[in-house]
């Protein structure tokens, strides 16, 4: 199947549906961007930081909202 | 009553940068007491350092243990019987509906980020969005 044709199928997706069509695509923009040569913010990872004294994670730059349908990709991954 | 954490609660607690992490923090800070099972834990470490966000695993680790170590938090182990299971039709909702029986079998609430999952029938009055 064509790109077009795939972008034509779109259109009779839910709401729903293109949520986890638009995570899935994140997911794989990032996995195909990794391997080409990354910004020097895109090369570093998420990190730590403190807040209210407690140490809480900070996404890196360009990493994709983390919504229920991102989590639900990621681990539908997972063994 | 108190709640068990599925792992989208558990990511907008650890992550400052979700989008209901400021909520999801008041939201816990307000709680006597929480829970989060083996399954939310499982979720939240995977998700953290796949890919998409690249934590270490030491990062996700320190993470997760200052959502964990608090002293209103309680781990229950993922002791329920699959077969308590109810009939499904999706294998996606496997894993959601295990923990929707976790809580149930520990008297608790699921509190989940996860709106269609609130509305599924078999999660009636067990699963909810607190935020």
């Amino acid at each position: 199947m064509s790109a077009q044709e795939i972008i034509a199928e779109l259109t009779k997706l839910s709401r729903r549906e293109l949520e986890q069509v638009d995570a899935t695509l994140h997911l794989l923009l990032r996995a195909n961007g990794a391997s080409t040569t990354p910004s020097a913010g895109e090369a570093r990872g998420a990190g730590l930081i403190e807040q209210g004294g407690r140490k809480v994670l900070v996404a890196p730059p360009g990493a994709p909202p983390m919504t229920v349908e991102t989590v639900k990709s990621i681990l539908a991954d997972f063994p | 009553m108190s709640h068990l954490l599925d792992v989208n609660l558990l990511l907008a607690c650890g992550w400052s940068s979700h989008a209901r992490h400021p909520e999801a923090r008041s939201w816990l800070e307000s709680q006597a007491s929480f829970t989060t099972s083996p399954l939310s834990e499982l979720g939240f470490m995977p998700v953290s350092m796949s890919p998409a966000y690249r934590a270490s695993f030491a990062d996700a680790l320190v993470a997760l243990r200052n959502i964990t170590s608090r002293s209103q938090a309680r781990v229950v182990a993922a002791d329920v019987p699959v077969a308590r299971i109810p009939v499904l039709t999706a294998y996606a909702d496997v894993t959601d509906a295990y923990h929707v029986e976790l809580a149930r079998a520990h008297g608790l609430k699921l509190a989940t980020l996860d709106d269609v999952l609130c509305r599924k029938p078999w999660a009636a009055g067990i699963a909810e969005n607190p935020l």
